[in-house]
């Protein structure tokens, strides 16, 4: 009975993905595929940010899940036409992908190693303990926390707790009030149940790559991109142990796409309003989500305003910037109060610790180029990366490539600054988390990759 | 327009990092298919070992109640204090909602996790009823003997 909850729950999630992509995409400008690949993640994001908001609020989980799909229900009602046409061509899509006589056995063959790689989290989530130390001694107990607090959440002691430092109490919640969101369906706190969020993310974060790839590439490729994309050592290992460390690199990697689409379709708004949704979702994931936002609305400021400035761009980078800090505050505002037991790296960006840090550059350059050339972390990932960009060196003139480029290397530079102001001791702090963010990173190589063998003529186009 | 030599060499290519990457999971020891492979036949991860010990360990707290207070007696040595830090967070995580104390609630535990066992806290009857504390779990570490542990229900 508790599966079936637990499945029912995870629908829920794909089906207000579903329903918030069908509601802002009116004028049906999304292909159907991106539709549904979308759906898990802006669904997890959905679903997440709702629990935690509202159980600041005091809202409990119970009554924000029942309203949600009361509102789900309502919505699909009110534009079902919308939805009926909608749900014909996923359903002649289906028909199309596992009815075609001329699917290739590749594709087939590719297919079965991204299902694989799946069950094997999905094997690996059920079985293994938690016992990646920030898994439990974080995320895990944070979503115990939110389920046993629920509405009573924003004066809850654990907050304020000295005692329970370690667990960065100022961390967002957006992933762990999704882990919560299992607890309430069953009632009770289950430490094997929870985990099966970690595959979830999983196959959100595979339909991303999938979706990206997809954007420019025809099927067998994005397969193959896809495989290649998830079958890292590093990504195959994180997605398995229940850090936010995934959710991030999947929302990172919906807020990089949209953001790269809507510089290039400026005309297009859905695109926007989903780089929107996704940067919102990244900086209520993790802290360096917060930068990465940052970063995102920064970078589509420029290009937007250097493509065009007009009236209408200026309008919208405005609201772009507005809308992000009004959803952003309320957690600004209730996270300022909580006390910081370790780091607070926002106080440490001053000229005076920059400048004292600064020759630790010489030990972070060289860690970041050993990681990306450690095999058994990342596989073969940079050497494609590389190899695919010097294919055609000159193909870096495209728009959409220089961006994620850009992109790429201010993300690498938020984290090589980062690790110059920590206050930590650096080579055990590098040791420790740097395959784990790098991982965020992820999304824009496969991208960049993908843009690369597009740019190639006549390779893998659609 | 590319030959399709250049074609099939891009494609070559690209099967290739597959294959690297997938053999990268089969043979570095610290992953999920290398992990599972060495659960499903049956032989002893010594990674996850740690982990489960610990949970065993703690799993002798389970037909107790009220919040827990956890006595370690012995490990204040550089070897012994990560085995201290993990039976501490292992023991609050598991063990939630009901509170799980080591020293006095106002002492900050961070990224170390071992300051409390240098902080001399005397446990006193005020201190027990204050903070609703109905079990003294004692864990006493020696080279010889390994870990001990009694449990006293207050």
């Amino acid at each position: 009975m508790e599966i079936l909850f637990i499945a029912l729950y995870l629908l829920f999630i794909v089906f207000v993905g579903y329903v918030f992509i069908l509601e802002i995409d009116s004028k049906k400008s999304l292909w159907t595929y991106e539709v549904i690949l979308l759906s898990p993640s802006i669904g997890a994001g959905i679903v997440g940010f709702l629990l935690f908001y509202l159980s600041i609020f005091g809202i409990s989980t119970i009554y924000t899940l029942s309203t949600t799909t009361g509102i789900c229900i309502f919505l699909m009602f009110l534009h079902r036409k919308r939805y009926l046409f909608q749900f014909k061509a996923i359903l002649s899509l289906f028909r199309r992908f596992f009815f075609n006589p001329s699917l290739y056995k590749i594709d087939f063959l590719l297919f079965l190693v991204i299902f694989i790689i799946f069950s094997s989290v999905i094997t690996y989530s059920l079985v293994f303990p938690v016992y990646e130390w920030d898994a439990f001694a974080i995320w895990m107990l944070k979503a115990k926390i939110i389920f046993f607090e629920n509405q009573h959440i924003a004066s809850s002691q654990y907050f304020f707790s000295p005692s329970l430092g370690y667990t960065h109490p100022e961390y967002p919640l957006l992933f762990p009030s999704l882990i919560s969101g299992i607890f309430t369906c069953i009632a009770r706190i289950d430490n094997v149940l929870g985990k099966v969020m970690y595959p979830f993310i999983l196959l959100g974060f595979i339909c991303l790559l999938y979706s990206s790839a997809r954007w420019k590439l025809n099927r067998t490729n994005s397969l193959l991109i896809t495989c290649i994309g998830i079958s890292v050592p590093a990504v195959w290992q994180i997605s398995s142990v229940g850090l936010a460390d995934m959710p991030l690199a999947l929302f990172y990697g919906g807020s990089l796409l949209y953001i790269i689409k809507s510089l290039q379709n400026h005309n297009n708004r859905i695109y926007l309003i989903l780089a929107f949704t996704f940067s919102v979702f990244c900086a209520l994931t993790k802290n360096e989500g917060f930068a990465l936002a940052i970063i995102n609305i920064f970078v589509f400021s420029v290009f937007r305003l250097l493509a065009k400035k007009d009236k209408k761009s200026i309008k919208e980078i405005i609201v772009f910037v507005l809308l992000f800090a009004v959803i952003i505050l309320p957690w600004h505002l209730f996270s300022a109060d909580i006390p910081r037991f370790q780091e607070a790296y926002f106080s440490r960006i001053k000229y005076s610790i920059i400048a004292e840090n600064i020759g630790r550059l010489k030990v972070i350059i060289p860690e970041f180029c050993k990681q990306g050339w450690n095999f058994y972390r990342w596989g073969a990932l940079l050497l494609l990366l590389i190899c695919s960009s010097l294919w055609k060196p000159q193909i870096i003139k495209e728009k959409t490539l220089y961006i994620t480029w850009i992109l790429f290397f201010l993300h690498l530079f938020l984290y090589i600054f980062v690790y110059i102001i920590t206050p930590w001791d650096l080579k055990r702090l590098m040791i420790m988390s740097l395959h784990r963010i790098l991982i965020h990173t992820v999304p824009s190589i496969i991208l960049i990759i993908s843009l690369n063998l597009y740019f190639i003529p006549n390779y893998a186009v659609k | 327009m590319i030959s399709l030599k250049k074609k099939k060499l891009i494609t070559g290519f690209l099967f290739l990092t597959l294959f690297i990457n997938l053999g990268c999971n089969f043979f570095y020891s610290d992953t999920v298919a290398r992990r599972l492979i060495t659960h499903f036949s049956g032989q002893k991860d010594t990674f996850i070992a740690d982990y489960s010990s610990a949970d065993q360990l703690l799993n002798s707290l389970k037909n107790t109640n009220g919040n827990i207070f956890i006595d370690f007696k012995g490990f204040t040595h550089t070897d012994f204090e990560p085995i201290a830090a993990l039976l501490y967070f292992r023991a609050v995580y598991l063990y939630y909602p009901r509170k799980v104390f080591v020293a006095d609630p106002s002492q900050i535990i961070t990224l170390q996790g071992v300051e409390f066992l240098y902080d001399n806290f005397v446990v006193t009857k005020s201190f027990l009823e204050k903070n609703k504390i109905k079990t003294i779990f004692t864990l006493s570490h020696s080279h010889k003997k390994g870990i001990n542990w009694k449990i006293k229900r207050l």
